[in-house]
């Protein structure tokens, strides 16, 4: 599995070696680290939808990797969608006499998860209304037109 | 965490007709996606939320699936570039830095960077030293799970030999008394009313007419043939020579005469007798044709020399009236064929 060194311009001064040898023996002790972390998202998935694409590896430590690496990425998306909820929780309100105080709950919504997942290319668009009809969601001055 | 209800506009349940597919469009997929829904509720509880409607959670579950078979396909791709079909740790880290190129990365300008050093594995690094640790809920075999294909204990297949060059998938014999001769078994097993039905016995048929290593009858040759004629008239065996007696067959020589008049005996029987009989011997000469136009008849293209055949020339235009068609015909017939001997086979 640590075939060589995974430097791709394969710099062979002295100094690159032992810089080699460094980051071998790391990547050896994060791997080894990943055996003693379960991930929240478990095994059996990952090399599920791995096998389905191609991915033939017997190593249990690759399925923990790229399962440590998937769960980075929900929680990424998920604290950026944090973000913004909280940033709608904190806007200020436009009617000072509302009976009730915003509600200070953080609640995933749609529209944050659309915006925190449009930074890493994902497009997500959520339908406003169901439509049963062509006419649907029009005014009605507008309809008779 | 809550689970809420869905938002304004409830997800739409549609029918296999319609454009739109559900999310869960496949049952493969729904074991994945729900334990996928699992772990993301997790992460989401984790990075702080403590509510979400349904639908977040259900994209996020697809965004999760697609995200794994993204890296997966993409290590794939970089170690068959390689040259090798089994991937490396180095072709997950090259796909992870792909994926992660979109957002950036740590030493991302660096075309030189080491892999092992990446930015990415150090971000990796740091969710397994530094982020509590948050197993899945419970756990899960591994899927997909093949069934066991039962085999099926029928009656019929237990007394089965188990053949090595016939797979098992393919469906067993039938119940070898049903087209075997063995009367005993026959009526045993099989159920009378269907044996009774077929006026024809296919089974005795056939087995008469020897089944190969299936019918192990005491029937000889002989009684074999004698049940065969009983049963059908077409099958039965050629007489052998002179067993009965035939009349021999007398071949006319072409130089004899023929009696034009003995084999046409009904037809002028017919006419009414009103043609002259003339001489049987058929002369060789071709008469001359006359054609007579404007008639009335049927068929009247050629006209026989009557003067060579002696006949009266009043006898077409006296009698044609009265003639039945047939008669005329028939007087036709008969001096074409006097005229010319060699079309007799026509007639």
């Amino acid at each position: 599995m640590m075939s060589g060194s995974g430097n791709s311009s394969g710099a062979a001064s002295t100094a690159g070696a032992d810089g080699r040898h460094d980051d071998d023996a790391a990547l050896t002790e994060f791997l080894s680290s990943l055996m003693d972390y379960t991930p929240t998202i478990p095994d059996e998935l990952v090399e599920h939808y791995l096998g389905r694409s191609g991915f033939n590896c017997p190593d249990l430590r690759l399925t923990r990797l790229v399962a440590v690496a998937a769960q980075k990425f929900i929680s990424d998306i998920a604290s950026d969608a944090l973000q913004h909820s909280k940033a709608r929780v904190a806007a200020p309100i436009k009617d000072n006499k509302s009976k009730q105080p915003k509600d200070k709950r953080l609640v995933l919504t749609m529209e944050d998860l659309s915006k925190a997942l449009r930074e890493y290319g994902v497009n997500l668009k959520h339908p406003e209304y169901f439509a049963d009809s062509p006419l649907t969601g029009t005014d009605p001055p507008t309809r008779e037109e | 965490m809550t689970y809420g209800g869905g938002d304004a506009a409830r997800e739409p349940q549609l029918d296999s007709q319609n454009t739109l597919k559900p999310r869960i469009s496949t049952t493969t997929n729904q074991f994945g996606h729900a334990v996928s829904r699992i772990s993301v509720t997790q992460i989401l509880e984790a990075t702080g939320f403590e509510h979400s409607y349904r639908r977040p959670i259900d994209a996020l579950a697809d965004v999760l699936l697609r995200y794994i078979s993204h890296v997966g396909k993409l290590s794939v791709s970089y170690a068959n570039m390689s040259g090798r079909i089994q991937c490396n740790v180095f072709d997950v880290i090259l796909a992870l830095e792909e994926i992660a190129s979109v957002h950036g990365f740590a030493g991302q300008s660096d075309p030189n960077h080491s892999l092992s050093s990446s930015g990415v594995v150090l971000d990796l690094w740091r969710v397994v030293g530094k982020e509590r640790e948050v197993p899945f809920a419970g756990s899960i075999a591994r899927f997909p799970v093949t069934r066991s294909r039962q085999v099926e204990t029928s009656q019929d297949t237990e007394n089965e030999v188990e053949w090595g060059h016939i797979p098992d998938w393919l469906p067993s014999f039938p119940d070898p008394s049903t087209y075997t001769n063995n009367s005993v078994s026959n009526e045993s097993s099989v159920p009378r009313k269907q044996m009774e039905r077929p006026h024809f016995s296919f089974r005795k048929f056939f087995s008469v007419n020897g089944s190969d290593g299936l019918a192990p009858s005491g029937n000889t040759n002989v009684e074999r043939e004698n049940e065969m004629v009983q049963r059908n008239p077409y099958l039965v065996p050629p007489l052998p020579h002179r067993e009965r007696q035939v009349s021999d067959m007398t071949i006319p020589s072409e130089r004899k005469a023929v009696s034009v008049f003995e084999t046409f005996a009904p037809v002028i029987e017919a006419s009414g007798g009103e043609i002259v009989e003339e001489r049987g011997v058929i002369s060789s000469k071709r008469p001359a044709v006359r054609f007579r136009i404007g008639v009335g008849t049927k068929s009247m293209s050629k006209m026989l020399s009557l003067r060579d055949t002696g006949m009266k020339e009043d006898l077409w235009t006296v009698k044609e009236e009265e003639m039945d068609s047939k008669k005329r015909r028939a007087e036709m017939i008969l001096k074409e064929s006097m005229e010319k001997p060699n079309e007799l086979a026509q007639l």
